[in-house]
């Protein structure tokens, strides 16, 4: 069994693009090839167009592993890891990293069992201990410990938790070898993906939304709502509200952020009019991106907040929207 | 008028068969009366021992509070209070006569001669009247309900009861005056207020009628409307006529307190498992409504009537093991108290309350019924040692970037300041003890922190009913604490309070509550609160600190030490006030049916028209503080701690 450093990075395809998740595990893979000298690969399952392409040659991948078929077959773990286990057999990496959204988990753990390999889900980081083996960490226990492992299988296998280690910048381009894996159709598989239909924010539990936009008693009245629903229409995010929003009944129960109502940790996170009090914080401040918007620039809300706007939500409003309007029309 | 011979025939003029009959069935429905009392009294013992008893003083103080001077019936009806009042000693009084002219007549000691008899004959009228008064009173008010009258609950029996006492009074003046008239009218007679004027209208109602004819017929009706009162008795309401008195002197818990849960008692929920002291308070409810008309919940129209509960407990049945939650007891009804206090502070006849609601909570905890609020609240106290899920380090963080280092293990400690972890994680209570260190700071206290390793005292998780993780979390505390060997602990928060000193086996450490602790440094002039701060505020009694502690007083001294400070208070204050909405677990809580206690308790301080709210409690912050700016009302109205207002005057 040949001694390689390669790290190879399982991609997951999203809109045409390399999704953010995968980003973020081909620069890590970047960062740890290079202090022992190996090579990056990103395997990419399905059409691959050409952004994904274009991402590997400026996020440091050296060689584009490429299995062809359609996108339902993309989103097929099944076929995905017998793929991959095909594709190991010549020359396995030192690393196989996956980014821990729900199909790069379903493939890692298929891959896992169907070749018996060592796989930590969910890292926050994963490195090269000093003797050449794979370390990665993870939290356990509600969050309160971290656990360390060392994952002594040739190749090992890493899920990385999105957003522990952040998209790097573009690298000078690469030279890119692109070579083709078996296509997806030849894998077998016992379920089919038949469609794949986006959730509509508008009625998705506000739990499951990646985006939110969450209003106050500070947006001032009822009919302002309106504009709050038109920028969560244009971010597809979903309203929510503050509990004494949903009290005043401007907006239904289930849209209630807070202790007594949904805790919630979307991506995007915009808190419109919210002063943060514990009761409301408890509930958000999981989220990966606060936005928060204020009157008061001592509102506890900003304390939480990555980035704070104080300003009077009657004239900042019309001005978003028509910006976003202009964009989105662009 | 000779009082030397003043006296009277007793059972003059009643035939033997009749006087037989009298005795029949006063007698037999005595006996039934007793009988049904004993089946009350054996299922009462039925109940599950109590641990827990009141000093024996701190009992009599109770009864001579509730029973003697029944402040608490008429403290929210005054003329309700007068009535009660009226009845009461009008019975006592007929009582007493009764069993002297029974010693009189049966016994054959000749009492009821001479001067004492007009002193007797005076007393017992004089009184009757006041007891035909209150009664009346009191039934006119049944008849036509009072507008903003408290919530009754009567059963038919209760009514008939009410009217078979209204007849023993009525018959009894009228059998007397009857008596009188037939007498002719002897002049000592005139002593006997009531007697007499009744005989003037028997003697006008009767006509030619023969009168001693008609003294045996009311007579005879007498005899009828006591043995039906006494029927009535184990049966209605006046039961409380032995209950109350019994229930009052075998109190077994302070205000508030809570049973000690034990695993070897019979399935949580039925009534089974509840006290003999729960199971009498049970019977003792008259159904007066006192409690429900000051229970913030009932007035929030949330789903909580504590009278109603009771009741519907009691009509639960005999029934020992079977489940009460979803038939007698609604789960919604459980999760809307605060265990503020208010019922138990007004109840005249001294029942329990909360600690039941606790006990059927402490069912839903085992069943894992519980709100999900409450559930992730439980999760983080569990994990995390504190309500809102914060990392622990966190405490101490915080209080290091104040310049206040936390005890190391085992560091010996005179004085240690509890911040409790509503300051620890939300930042409206952080305030309050931001205000406090900088106030100790100040007055050269010497004083010490434990930082990350406090957890929360465990007052919301044993109230909310998962006393495992109370006696977890109060066994961690008692270690931290004890280490430290401290003569006191200081705390802003009165949950902590309560529970370190009721709850918690702390030895003799004086647990004191930050106000009066500050109001000793102020009067030993460490703390000069010399920057006027000309504002008139109102005071909120957090419920654990005056209702459940009588600890008002303090913070009000803190505030009036304050130059150009006034304080105006709401009509419900002291012992009497209303519930932030915040205790028992509602802070986090919230079942979200009705309105909104603190809004309630918001408009009251806003009508005193007071600029801003003193508190003393993080809890009661947490829950009033956003409220103006709910209303549009943001920097108009302030709420703050005591300790807040204080420091702004001293530093």
């Amino acid at each position: 069994m040949p001694e390689g450093n390669d790290i190879w990075v399982v991609g997951e395809i999203d809109g045409g693009k390399l999704a953010a998740a995968s980003l973020e595990a081909l620069c890590d893979a970047r960062e740890l090839a290079d202090g022992p000298g190996g090579r990056v690969a990103l395997v990419a399952f399905g059409p691959a167009p050409e952004g994904v392409v274009e991402a590997a040659r400026q996020y440091g991948a050296d060689r584009l592993l490429l299995a062809r078929g359609s996108e339902a077959h993309a989103r097929s773990a099944e076929r995905c890891a017998a793929v991959l286990e095909r594709a190991l057999d010549p020359e396995p990496p030192r690393l196989l990293l996956f980014a821990a959204t729900a199909l790069g988990r379903e493939i890692a753990c298929r891959l896992a069992a169907r070749c018996r390999l060592a796989l930590a889900s969910d890292c926050n980081w994963v490195r090269f201990g000093p003797d050449g083996t794979v370390e990665a960490a993870r939290l356990i226990y509600g969050g309160k410990l971290y656990a360390r492992m060392r994952l002594e299988s040739r190749p090992a296998l890493a899920a990385l938790h999105p957003g522990a280690a952040g998209i790097g910048k573009p690298a000078p381009r690469r030279a890119v070898e692109v070579q083709e894996l078996a296509p997806l159709e030849s894998a077998p598989a016992r379920v089919e993906s038949v469609a794949h239909i986006p959730a509509d924010p508008r009625a998705i539990d506000i739990t499951e939304a990646e985006r939110i936009v969450a209003v106050g008693r500070g947006v001032g009245a009822r009919e302002a709502l309106e504009l709050y629903q038109e920028l969560a229409d244009r971010l597809g995010a979903a309203l929510a509200a503050s509990r004494p929003v949903v009290d005043a009944k401007w907006l239904p129960f289930e849209r209630q952020v807070g202790q007594t109502g949904r805790i919630v940790a979307p991506r995007l996170y915009i808190a419109a009019g919210i002063s943060g009090a514990s009761h409301h914080t408890l509930g958000m401040r999981g989220s990966e991106c606060i936005v928060a918007i204020n009157r008061d620039k001592n509102a506890e809300i900003f304390k939480l907040a990555d980035l704070k706007v104080v300003a009077d939500l009657r004239e900042l409003m019309p001005a978003l929207l028509r910006q976003l309007a202009q964009r989105q029309a662009a | 008028m000779n009082a030397a011979t003043a006296g009277r025939e007793i059972l003059g003029n009643i035939p033997p068969w009749l006087q037989a009959g009298m005795y029949a069935a006063t007698l037999g429905s005595a006996v039934i009366a007793g009988l049904r009392v004993a089946a009350r009294a054996r299922r009462w013992a039925r109940g599950q021992p109590e641990t827990q008893q009141l000093p024996f003083r701190e009992r009599v103080r109770d009864f001579a509070q509730r029973a003697v001077a029944q402040r608490q019936i008429g403290s929210t009806d005054r003329a309700a209070g007068i009535a009660h009042k009226m009845v009461v000693s009008g019975f006592l009084v007929a009582f007493l006569a009764t069993v002297l002219t029974a010693i009189d007549h049966d016994l054959g000691v000749p009492l009821l001669r001479g001067r004492f008899y007009l002193l007797f004959a005076f007393t017992a009228d004089f009184f009757g009247l006041l007891f035909l008064a209150g009664l009346s009173i009191l039934l006119y008010r049944r008849l036509a309900p009072q507008p903003g009258a408290a919530p009754t609950y009567r059963r038919r029996a209760d009514n008939i009861a009410l009217l078979a006492l209204y007849a023993v009074g009525l018959t009894g003046f009228l059998v007397e005056g009857a008596r009188i008239a037939a007498d002719h009218w002897p002049a000592h007679e005139r002593v006997s207020v009531g007697g007499w004027l009744f005989g003037l209208a028997v003697a006008a109602l009767e006509g030619s009628a023969d009168p001693r004819a008609v003294h045996r017929a009311l007579w005879a009706a007498h005899v009828v409307a006591v043995a039906a009162f006494f029927l009535a008795l184990p049966f209605s309401q006046l039961l409380h006529l032995l209950a109350a008195p019994a229930n009052i002197l075998l109190r077994a818990r302070p205000l508030g307190g809570l049973r000690p849960a034990a695993p070897e008692l019979p399935p949580a929920g039925t009534l089974g498992a509840f006290s003999w002291k729960q199971l009498l308070d049970l019977d003792t409810c008259t159904g007066c409504g006192r409690c429900s008309a000051v229970c913030p919940a009932t007035l929030a129209e949330r789903p909580l009537s504590p009278m109603g509960l009771l009741q519907h407990l009691r009509e639960a049945g005999d029934g020992t093991d079977a489940a009460l939650v979803g038939t007698a007891v609604d789960p919604d009804e459980l999760w809307s108290c605060t265990t503020c206090g208010a019922c138990e502070e007004v109840c005249p006849v001294a029942i329990h309350h909360i600690d039941r609601i606790v006990d059927l909570r402490r069912y839903l905890v085992e069943r894992g019924d519980v709100p999900a609020a409450a559930a992730r609240a439980m999760e983080s106290l569990a994990g995390k040692g504190n309500l809102w899920g914060n990392a622990p380090g966190e405490r101490g963080q915080w209080l290091e970037a104040l310049g206040v280092p936390p005890l190391s293990e085992g560091e010996a400690c005179e004085t240690i300041y509890w911040i409790g972890c509503a300051a620890a994680c939300d930042e409206q209570a952080r305030r309050v003890a931001e205000a406090t260190l900088r106030l100790l700071r100040k007055a050269g206290v010497s004083f010490g922190v434990l930082g990350s390793r406090e957890r929360c005292s465990g007052d919301f998780a044993r109230r909310v009913g998962d006393e495992g993780l109370f006696q977890n979390l109060a066994a961690a505390n008692t270690r931290a604490l004890l280490s430290h060997r401290p003569r006191r602990i200081v705390t802003h928060c009165p949950h902590c309070l309560n529970t370190f000193r009721r709850e918690y086996e702390l030895g003799e450490i004086e647990i004191v509550h930050h106000t009066a602790f500050l109001v000793q440094l102020v009067a030993e002039g460490r703390l000069q609160p010399a920057r006027p701060a000309a504002r008139v505020l109102t005071f909120h009694d957090p419920c654990y600190l005056t209702r459940y502690h009588g600890l008002g007083d303090a913070p009000r001294a803190l505030l009036a030490a304050v130059p150009g400070c006034s304080v105006r208070e709401m009509p419900r204050s002291g012992a009497r006030a209303l519930c932030c909405g915040g205790g028992g677990g509602q802070v986090l809580v919230d079942i979200r049916v009705g309105q909104r206690i603190p809004d309630l308790r918001f408009e009251e301080a806003r009508a005193t028209g007071a600029e801003g709210i003193a508190t003393a409690c993080p809890f009661c912050k947490i829950m009033l503080a956003p409220v103006p700016a709910e209303r549009g009302l943001e920097g108009r109205v302030t709420v703050r701690d005591v300790a807040e207002v204080l420091a702004e005057a001293c530093l």
